[in-house]
């Protein structure tokens, strides 16, 4: 046989501008046989994968692919071949390709097959994979922004929460000195201040080992919350913080709450961040005694929440939508990060964060969280 | 009760700072009673009982200006000493422009806060004290007829005998009479005495006006 078919058709192609078309995509374009074999390679494809025409054409395209792809491209297409069964003929998808250096890198691969040949078209994400990563890691960076400006919001509760107890143990020690100095020395009444220096030392470290645990650069953990529990850990924390703006405190927790898969950290970011908010809505209001009420709650069946429920001046019904957009703040000097970053949170672990007005006057924002993630139990589920 | 015997009043929402202040004025003999908040204390409070408050500035619910205010109001003039945390001085200076006698930063020395107390009471007593001198004027001055009472405010005034006989009607033996027995009713033995207890009087009258 002196003239191969295959050529000729494709000899048929190319006379019909097929190669002005190639060079002319912005895409990759690659040709191969059935053997895998690079027939053409447009100018696109050249620039994508750093080779010449000559580098490539007549050898196996399996070298523009990584492992373990590269040793098994061959009985992709035979297995095609065989079995007419497509992977990514006519579908598409996004593979790893890799370039002339070794460089590996995202594009979107889709195969069409015409006249016993496969014309590979190949687009680099790269680009677009960076912005996305970027956006992402933007986006979580804002989340540690929002914990770390809490914890400096909080920090002058906290200072006075820490200034008590080291407060109590100076006024201790300088009584049972003097009892000490006393002729009739009470060992007893000496006993119970030693006892008691102890327990207000101890409660200024559950202070800043809460704080620490808040605030220490972290991964983030998933397992079982025990939504009680959770806020029981970071009430000091909220305490602190409403105590110094002389505004009370009142829990109430629903007992046997079901646990719910989540990281405790970034659900108690969020109740600190509504807690927050409730404290500079009521600041310098007129309905300071009536407390801010935190409460837990079964929603629905299979759902855990919490409502944070203030008597300050309440938000009117027009900016209900616009105030979990980040960076609108009705607080001077406020980041306006806190609502935009908890409702993120939420949505993470398939719940929403809501705002409703008290009918008692003030606001009620809340979550709650499905019991287990929307998206299957955890364990099994793709993002 | 002995209400002469000094009281200690501790307001803190804290249960450690009430306990180790009300332990350390223990230490020194000195009686306290702790409340955890302005209200529990205005409930108990008794006007009449020689003391002084030591309050913590910031406290839910009422605060401690609030309570100072309310203290005001009542007419109870109570010494008190503020306790604060760090950064409340603003509020600290706002509390003894109303009349705190002092306040304290926590935490403290405990002779600074003992040396306040000690202030405090002497303030309370002295007070009293005076309170004391006025109210047993006010009770001689009950004593006093109509007649001597119009003699006596003439006196102070400064008019002579003869004066207040030709105003009075009277002969200037009479207003001499009158006059002497104004003297021994008032305890006083002479004008410049009986003009200062009359001014006590009347500049407690208007203290308890304005209050």
């Amino acid at each position: 046989m002196d003239t191969d078919p295959i050529r000729d058709r494709l000899d048929k192609l190319t006379r019909h501008g097929f190669s002005a078309l190639m060079d002319a995509a912005a895409d990759g374009i690659v040709v191969i046989d059935r053997n895998g074999t690079v027939l053409d390679f447009n100018s696109a494809a050249q620039r994508m994968f750093g080779l010449a025409p000559g580098q490539i054409v007549g050898r196996n395209v399996a070298r523009l692919m990584p492992e373990p792809d590269r040793s098994r491209h061959d009985e992709y297409i035979a297995r095609y071949l065989r079995t007419g069964e497509a992977r990514i003929i006519g579908i598409g998808r996004e593979v790893t390709g890799q370039r002339a250096d070794g460089a590996t890198f995202p594009m979107q691969l889709s195969v069409g097959s015409a006249e016993g040949l496969f014309i590979g078209i190949v687009r680099d994400l790269s680009a677009q994979k960076a912005a996305e990563e970027e956006n992402q890691r933007l986006k979580d960076r804002l989340v540690e922004v929002d914990r770390l400006s809490l914890m400096g919001e909080l920090a002058a509760g906290l200072a006075h929460e820490i200034n008590q107890p080291l407060s109590a143990i100076a006024t201790y020690a300088q009584a049972g000195e003097r009892i000490v100095s006393d002729e009739a020395t009470d060992t007893e009444a000496l006993r119970k201040t030693c006892r008691v220096i102890a327990e207000q030392a101890l409660r200024a470290g559950r202070v800043i080992h809460n704080l620490r645990n808040f605030v220490g650069n972290r991964q983030v953990v998933e397992d079982e919350v025990d939504f009680n529990r959770a806020i029981q850990d970071v009430l000091n924390l909220v305490e602190a913080d409403a105590t110094a703006a002389g505004i009370a405190v009142h829990t109430e927790y629903e007992p046997d709450l079901p646990p719910i898969v989540a990281d405790a950290i970034r659900l108690q970011q969020v109740l600190l961040n509504l807690t927050r908010n409730a404290v500079d809505a009521m600041r310098d209001g007129p309905r300071k005694e009536h407390g801010i009420r935190i409460r837990t709650q079964r929603s629905g069946r299979r759902s855990v929440g919490v409502e944070v429920i203030d008597h300050g001046h309440g938000y009117p019904r027009e900016l209900a939508d616009e105030m979990f957009q980040p960076f609108v703040t009705t607080k001077p000097g406020g980041l306006g990060v806190g609502l935009a970053v908890s409702r993120r949170i939420v949505r993470t672990y398939g719940g929403e964060l809501y705002y409703r007005s008290n009918p008692g006057g003030g606001s009620i924002f809340g979550f709650s969280v499905p019991q287990k993630r929307a998206f299957g139990d955890g364990h099994h589920g793709q993002e | 009760m002995d209400r002469s015997e000094p009281l200690i009043y501790v307001v803190d929402d804290d249960a450690a700072v009430c306990d180790s202040l009300t332990l350390l004025l223990k230490s020194v003999k000195l009686k306290a009673q702790a409340y955890r908040s302005a209200a529990e204390f205005l409930e108990h409070y008794d006007p009449r009982q020689h003391a002084c408050l030591v309050a913590d500035i910031r406290m839910p619910g009422m605060s401690g200006l609030e309570l100072q205010a309310a203290l005001k109001h009542l007419g109870a003039p109570i010494p008190v000493i503020f306790i604060t945390a760090y950064g409340d001085v603003p509020m600290a200076v706002e509390a003894m422009k109303s009349g705190a006698l002092d306040f304290i930063e926590k935490p403290f020395r405990d002779q600074d806060l003992l040396d306040r107390v000690n202030q405090a009471l002497a303030q309370d007593r002295k007070r009293r004290a005076e309170e004391q001198r006025v109210e047993t004027i006010r009770k001689r001055l009950a004593t006093l007829t109509p007649r001597e009472t119009e003699v006596m405010h003439r006196v102070v005034e400064g008019q002579s005998n003869k004066v207040i006989a030709m105003d009075l009607g009277v002969s200037q033996r009479t207003v001499e009479i009158h006059r002497a027995n104004v003297m021994q009713k008032m305890g006083t033995r002479s004008v410049a005495m009986l003009v200062r207890a009359v001014q006590s009087v009347e500049s407690g009258d208007n203290r308890s006006n304005s209050g």
